[in-house]
């Protein structure tokens, strides 16, 4: 599996666990998977940026 | 029904505690999440097989702890664990080889986690409010 498909699964996953515990109305669920998606993205984006700022020679 | 028959239902069935509690579109989505997790696990090779005394050789504690927490990580996923072991063949260090497919199994156990930890936060908040 390809690590870009492989971090949007486990975004995907995080962002729906999330986004169904507690007790919430279906748009506000929505809205929790939606800022967890983005939140992960951000990570990744982020965490990639910061990487290759380290690593480039 | 005891807070322990929940959980424990619930680590069985992922997602199992929210149908006790009759709320069905939980229980279908942390259901699938679980499986899903776990399904690409193994199609991409993690096992499930517990460390032998015999691969922990040579290691020091804190490693061992390490691996055996990460196998434990996995059982958490419940009945998806329990059927893969029984299939499993290969050994703990051979799966370790395979980190996206552990990654995976452990990612299934921690969701099951939380809808079972979700699952009992709502039950205690329902019974206060009666």
């Amino acid at each position: 599996m390809s690590h870009p498909f492989y971090t949007l699964l486990m975004a995907l996953l995080v962002s729906t666990a999330m986004a169904m515990i507690d007790n919430r109305g279906a748009r506000e669920r929505l809205y929790v998977a939606v800022r967890m998606f983005a939140w992960c993205a951000i990570a990744v984006v982020g965490g990639g940026w910061l990487m290759d700022r380290i690593l480039r020679p | 029904m005891t807070t322990l028959r929940l959980a424990a239902f619930g680590w069985l069935v992922p997602g199992g505690a929210f149908l006790l509690m009759r709320r069905y579109l939980q229980f279908a989505v942390f259901a699938a999440l679980v499986s899903i997790a776990f399904v690409s696990g193994i199609l991409l090779q993690g096992g499930t097989a517990w460390p032998q005394s015999a691969e922990l050789a040579g290691l020091d504690g804190f490693t061992a702890l390490v691996f055996k927490a990460s196998v434990f990580a996995k059982m958490l996923a419940g009945a998806p664990y329990l059927v893969a072991h029984t299939f499993d063949s290969s050994t703990f260090l051979a799966s370790r080889l395979h980190e996206q497919g552990a990654t995976l199994l452990i990612m299934a156990g921690a969701i099951n986690v939380l809808a079972i930890s979700s699952a009992l936060d709502l039950r205690k908040r329902t019974e206060a409010t009666r």
